[in-house]
């Protein structure tokens, strides 16, 4: 039906591919900003239209879909869905609470670890998700104002997420893109994220921390918590640490098997999917399968797959390569400067936009930066859009979908966050870290 | 056939809507009833409060609101905690605990409609006529002593 070899563009009305590919390009992107429409919907539009006018051929815009990307997230979140019905999440959210007998700053620090902890090796929304509510019920028993943890819980989810490759969605593209591995990412990203994490807490226990406290009968009513009560499934629960700490095994050894991440997130779903459905009839079992795929977060991978299609589209264009261009211009191609514009400037955008569509597009720029900066030298810059990408997400309520399912979760609950106050300590606390990063990757790679 | 034709129980139990929690449960515990319809001093429905919504104001927020902590065996009683809330929610004026689930029926609904809002809820629903008066309380059992009796004479 189609011919493979067909790559000559032949844009609609003999337009310019640029112009076309770029007002394609400009117009999604406003219109996801403006948030009136869905994001999966604006992006596949986009997509559509970029194929439509000609600017890319089908065959390539399917090129230009990262599937290590999708298959990555949509593993990861088969996995999550089944993991989470165990209650494994409060188990650990009431252990840590107890540990430090239910003293709230310590239940701060803790609920802060844990959260980090998780996102780190988990998505970050399904991490808040869960954490979330078990915090409000901690702080409802103590009878204390639950804000401070949430804004700890919101802080340590983008923190942690920047540690690993599959922490973080920006992560989890840099990653495939450019082939950097599971370990690479723990030895550079982890211990910035540690020390930002340890940092980020000393404001907090100015502002907050070191004024709270809570009656002593509260907290024993917290310390009369049961957290073995909260495992709801035991056999559920012991497949799916098995098959999580499987799959992380098979994260860190991924690289030296030959193996793409996408291919041991998947293999890992299939296998809890299996330990799942075993003995169990042709019924319940496509009803099970059915409920663990309906937990998948759609919009998101449809997102991607819609972005992937459109930069594609620029990039072939030429755009990504003037934006390159530009950019080397503005820093003499100098790679220490380059890096800290890359760092700076990928944190104050991602903290008022959506960090996926600035980190697809960013990927082809600094890939071609290359014969600039010394292909040698890359790493240093992926690391500082990494860094900037997913610690910025912390800048505002919107820099981060963590952040918005926190805030809508508090809202419902009557203690709503509100977007001005949020921003205005949320801020200044992400630049510091950002002040952090430039400290270390000068330090490190410069 | 409209609820027009039912004889609904008259409302002779109501509260003003600025009464409180507290006195809303003590009536509910004395006349043993589960719902009290709220009305306005001209008669106006201004919603049901329920024994349900009470309670439901009791649970921690978090197991409450959709997507919170789904099962509070690990716990425990936490006496406390609930009589932090009874007490923190006896003086909210009874309109804010209106039960939401239960919506009003007119007049003029007809009976096929206000059997399925019945089969929705376990709670009677008010009946108010065009000027949002209550007229009065439908319970599933007056619209099946209605059918039955319909079904006998036809």
């Amino acid at each position: 039906m189609h011919g493979a070899a067909h790559t000559a563009t032949e844009v609609i009305l003999g337009l310019s591919p640029l112009v076309v590919a770029l007002t394609v390009f400009v117009l999604t992107y406003a219109v996801i900003v403006t948030e009136r429409i869905n994001r999966a919907i604006v992006a596949l539009l986009g997509a559509g239209v970029m194929i439509l006018t000609g600017v890319l051929h089908q065959n390539e815009a399917f090129a230009g879909i990262d599937f290590n990307t999708i298959g990555l997230l949509t593993g990861m979140m088969v996995i999550v869905a089944i993991t989470q019905k165990s209650g494994v999440f409060q188990y650990v959210a009431v252990k840590a609470a107890k540990l430090v007998k239910a003293d709230p700053w310590g239940l701060m620090v803790m609920l802060a670890l844990v959260t980090a902890l998780f996102s780190a090796l988990l998505d970050n929304v399904t991490t808040v998700l869960l954490i979330a509510p078990v915090a409000l019920l901690i702080t409802d028993a103590l009878r204390i104002n639950p804000y401070p943890f949430l804004f700890a819980i919101i802080f340590a989810s983008n923190i942690g997420g920047t540690a690993t490759l599959i922490g973080d969605p920006p992560n989890i593209m840099i990653g495939s893109a450019v082939g950097l591995t599971f370990n690479q990412f723990v030895v550079n990203l982890a211990p910035v994220a540690l020390v930002v994490l340890a940092l980020t807490m000393l404001p907090l226990w100015w502002f907050w921390g070191r004024k709270l406290s809570a009656d002593q009968d509260a907290r024993d009513q917290v310390m009369a918590f049961d957290e073995r009560q909260a495992i709801t499934d035991v056999r559920l629960l012991k497949q799916a640490l098995a098959v999580t700490a499987l799959t992380i095994t098979g994260f860190v050894f991924a690289h030296s098997l030959g193996l793409e991440p996408a291919t041991v997130a998947m293999f890992g779903a299939a296998l809890l999917l299996l330990l799942r459905a075993a003995g169990h009839d042709a019924e319940h079992q496509s009803e099970q399968v059915h409920k663990s795929f309906a937990e998948v977060e759609w919009v998101t991978i449809f997102f991607f797959v819609g972005l992937f299609v459109v930069v594609a589209g620029v990039e072939k264009a030429g755009a990504l390569k003037i934006a390159a261009d530009a950019l080397v211009q503005f820093t003499g191609g100098e790679l220490a400067f380059t890096a800290y514009v890359i760092l700076w400037s990928s944190a104050i955008i991602s903290a008022v936009v959506d960090n996926i569509p600035f980190v697809a597009t960013m990927i082809p720029v600094i890939q071609n930066l290359g014969p600039v900066v010394g292909a040698e030298n890359l790493n240093t810059l992926w690391w500082s859009l990494a860094l900037g990408a997913c610690l910025g997400g912390n800048g505002s309520l919107v820099g981060a979908s963590a952040n918005l399912v926190v805030a809508g979760f508090a809202e419902r609950a009557g203690a709503p966050i509100r977007f001005l106050p949020f921003m205005l300590a949320a801020f200044p606390l992400m630049l510091a870290g950002i002040a952090v990063s430039s400290l270390y990757i000068g330090w490190r790679y410069l | 056939m409209t609820v027009r034709v039912l004889p609904v129980c008259p409302p002779t139990l109501t509260l003003p809507p600025e009464a409180t929690v507290d006195q809303a449960m003590s009536l509910m515990i004395q006349r043993q009833v589960n719902h009290i319809p709220l009305c306005t001093a001209d008669g106006r429905l201004a919603g049901v409060i329920s024994s349900n919504a009470i309670l439901r104001a009791l649970l921690p927020a978090s197991a409450r609101v959709e997507g919170g902590v789904g099962d509070l065996n690990f716990v425990g009683d936490a006496l406390p905690m609930l009589l932090d809330h009874l007490r923190r929610n006896a003086g909210r004026p009874a309109s804010e605990l209106v039960d939401a689930s239960v919506q009003a029926v007119r007049q003029d609904t007809p009976l096929l409609e206000a059997a399925n809002r019945l089969s929705h809820t376990s709670a009677p629903l008010p009946v108010v006529d065009e000027r949002g008066h209550l007229v009065g309380m439908l319970s599933r059992r007056i619209l099946l002593t209605h059918l039955l009796h319909k079904s006998q004479t036809a």
